[in-house]
């Protein structure tokens, strides 16, 4: 894709699999989890990556695995063109600082006995980073970016609200002067109201400092709103991937279209117009995925061959790969209404 | 502070009169918790109906009081909260005044509530078998052999896949869709006449959401069931209620038909809770409606608008009076002092191309 320059972070052919105790009690037997099975991305200085999908496809172990806080199992993972996964943890300790995360739930990744100074000094501490007199300083500044008072440093994180608790996470993230931020999550925990807040303080901050995200979510509209390129996950593989407009004018794989439907339509009129027909039933266990297409048993679309051949990724137009044996005829069927 | 007694019925108290009378009514209830010498005012005067087979919305963020209100329709408000004024009537009768005995054959039974956290309203030791039985011994005492029936087809109808083995299932075992399923078989385990669903899919996924929302639909249909969504996403009421009821600081501050409320809000509030619901947009946004700062705590009686800080629309009045309710357009009341004009266009949030 980007010849020209090499991307920020390139990852390719990535597997996180796990071991976990099978059936039976005599002979223990083991299983494979594939939680990310086989995914290839990449993400360019100062854009927004959107991993979309339901809870399970393995959106959230991409986050982590990218981040090193899990191992992958196979692939690679290059950050400005460094292999991260053959470096030792020695070698990777200054590289960490570049790589941060927002987490989802404001309420469980605070540490409750911390003031709020300490939590936001805490990554520049572990980095050596603003020693002594400047620490309180860059406190103060990192706490006047994400829009609160500089007096809170001495209160603990019980005193905030949900959305002031996003506040300090991402001052905590951005402290350590990062290039790159897993964003997993971020608004889903919060009041619709609240939620645009954060958006709007994410977008600008990525703007002033230039920060690349991968914003992970489950919620297309959300997604959308914040994303130059936007990959759709499922069971661990990814089922469409393109630059952002061209999804969202064409989505091509059924189940984007499914993500699609699924987005309430804030209008009465429209709402009743459009009556879809939600996505039945739930993401399958990603221990024995089915076989051919993950989707095929979910899928309004799915033919004799859905259920014998894996549908390989490949481009339908520029900067959009889709996997899916129907894509064409699929997006034929369908366009989202977008407001 | 409206005096119950002197306060004029609401259009749809006098609609509903007009037949045969609303199921439900609640008319200026005040709840509140005291907490040491300090007060909360949760709810500072809620009246809106509800009839048979209609479904309502009541909207807002954290804090404005709509779970409280729920919770004082069930009659579970417990020290230090307390309902201090006001009336719920179901089917004429104030259920404030009863006493908890016969509260008792109301709740789960009449009035059924789907809370927003189906993992911590199961019973962990408990099967989902073991919950069902017990709901249909203490309100019908149906026998155990009975209730195994009925609960299996609870299970089939709420689209749980192979019931007779969710039976023996724990809640742990099954995903937060399946949760919501059981908890939905639950509420309409003995035939409720109205179902309170409390923000019941915002910890779900959206595609998760899509299939709740429309089981909810279904039952309501079915059934010919009164239900109450309250969410924070206005987004949501849009396609699954009648009638939407706004609430901040305790207070409604508008209501009425959706097509009329999305048509032509008049308070401010709701104009800005419409334009953060989160939209599919052709292009990525630069930047985000939002309502700046967060909503308050009540804890005194108000002397202004509570709005009024985070207002755009703010007057000097606002300050110094509290806006009642009054008529904003067909079937709409609006508690403003400076409503937004009804031709004036609510834009969509601003795009960059590309």
């Amino acid at each position: 894709m980007n010849v020209s320059s090499a991307p920020l972070l390139d990852v390719n052919n990535l597997k996180v699999h796990y071991q976990i105790r099978g059936e039976g009690w005599l002979v223990r037997r083991h299983d494979t989890l594939r939680a990310v099975d086989d995914i290839s991305f990449d993400l360019s200085e100062g854009q927004t990556l959107g991993l979309v999908g339901e809870s399970g496809c393995g959106k959230s172990t991409t986050g982590r695995t990218i981040l090193l806080l899990e191992r992958p199992t196979s692939g690679t993972i290059r950050f400005r063109g460094q292999d991260l996964g053959s470096l030792s943890e020695d070698e990777l300790r200054p590289l960490r600082r570049h790589l941060q995360i927002v987490f989802q739930d404001p309420f469980a990744s605070l540490n409750p006995r911390l003031t709020i100074g300490q939590i936001i000094a805490e990554p520049l501490s572990v980095h050596h980073l603003y020693e002594g007199k400047a620490r309180k300083e860059r406190i103060a500044e990192l706490l006047t970016l994400v829009d609160l008072n500089p007096e809170v440093v001495q209160r603990y994180p019980h005193e905030f609200s949900g959305g002031q608790r996003q506040r300090i996470g991402i001052a905590r993230a951005i402290a350590v002067e990062p290039s790159f931020i897993v964003l997993d999550e971020p608004v889903s925990a919060l009041d619709v109201s609240i939620q645009a807040q954060i958006l709007q303080l994410l977008s600008d901050l990525q703007g002033r400092l230039g920060l690349s995200y991968l914003f992970i979510a489950h919620d297309l509209a959300v997604v959308g709103q914040m994303s130059d390129r936007v990959a759709v996950m499922y069971l661990g593989k990814i089922v469409e991937l393109a630059e952002r407009d061209s999804l969202y004018s064409r989505p091509h794989h059924p189940y984007t279209q499914a993500l699609f439907s699924a987005v309430p339509v804030p209008d009465p009129v429209l709402a009743a117009r459009f009556q879809h027909v939600p996505l039945a039933g739930e993401v399958p266990s990603p221990i024995n995925p089915p076989a051919g297409c993950r989707f095929h048993p979910r899928c309004p679309l799915a033919q004799a061959v859905c259920k014998s051949e894996e549908p390989p990724l490949r481009s339908v137009g520029s900067d959009h790969q889709v996997a899916c044996h129907f894509a064409e005829q699929a997006a034929r069927m369908f366009t989202p209404q977008l407001n | 502070m409206l005096d119950s007694k002197v306060s004029k019925p609401t259009r749809e108290a006098v609609r509903a009169n007009a037949g045969e009378g609303p199921l439900l009514a609640v008319s200026d209830l005040r709840t509140q918790f005291r907490v040491r010498k300090t007060t909360v005012y949760a709810v500072e005067g809620a009246s809106f109906s509800l009839s048979v087979g209609e479904t309502i919305g009541i909207v807002g963020e954290s804090g404005s009081g709509k779970s409280v209100t729920a919770l004082s329709i069930m009659g579970m408000i417990r020290t230090p909260g307390k309902i201090v004024g006001g009336q719920v009537r179901f089917h004429g009768e104030d259920l404030v005044r009863k006493p908890e005995s016969e509260l008792r054959k109301i709740r789960g039974r009449a009035i059924a509530l789907v809370p927003q956290n189906p993992l911590t309203s199961l019973n962990p030791v408990l099967t989902v078998g073991d919950h069902l039985r017990e709901i249909l011994w203490v309100h019908l005492g149906m026998p155990r052999s009975a209730a195994v029936e009925r609960s299996i087809e609870l299970l089939r109808r709420v689209g749980l896949p192979d019931p007779q083995r969710r039976m023996d299932e724990y809640p742990h075992r099954m995903s937060g869709g399946q949760r919501q399923r059981v908890m939905i078989a639950l509420a309409m385990a003995c035939g409720p006449e109205i179902l309170i669903a409390d923000e019941p899919t915002t910890a779900l996924d959206v595609t998760i959401q899509a299939q709740i929302l429309e089981l909810m639909g279904e039952l309501a249909r079915e059934q010919n069931l009164a239900t109450i969504l309250i969410t924070h996403n206005l987004g949501i009421v849009a396609g699954h209620c009648a009638r939407v009821v706004v609430m901040y600081a305790g207070r409604v501050v508008e209501t009425g038909p959706v097509d009329e409320i999305f048509a032509h809000p008049r308070h401010p509030y709701t104009v800005g809770l419409l334009r953060c619901v989160p939209r599919l947009t052709r292009h990525r946004l630069s930047h985000f409606e939002t309502i700046p700062g967060s909503p308050p705590v009540v804890t005194e009686p108000a002397t202004g608008c509570p709005f009024a800080p985070r207002c755009p629309r703010v007057t000097d009045q606002c300050r110094v009076a509290v806006p009642e309710l009054a008529d904003a357009g067909p079937e709409h009341l609006s508690a403003c002092w400076n409503p937004v004009e009804i031709n004036a266009s609510t834009p969509l949030p601003s795009e960059v191309p590309g």
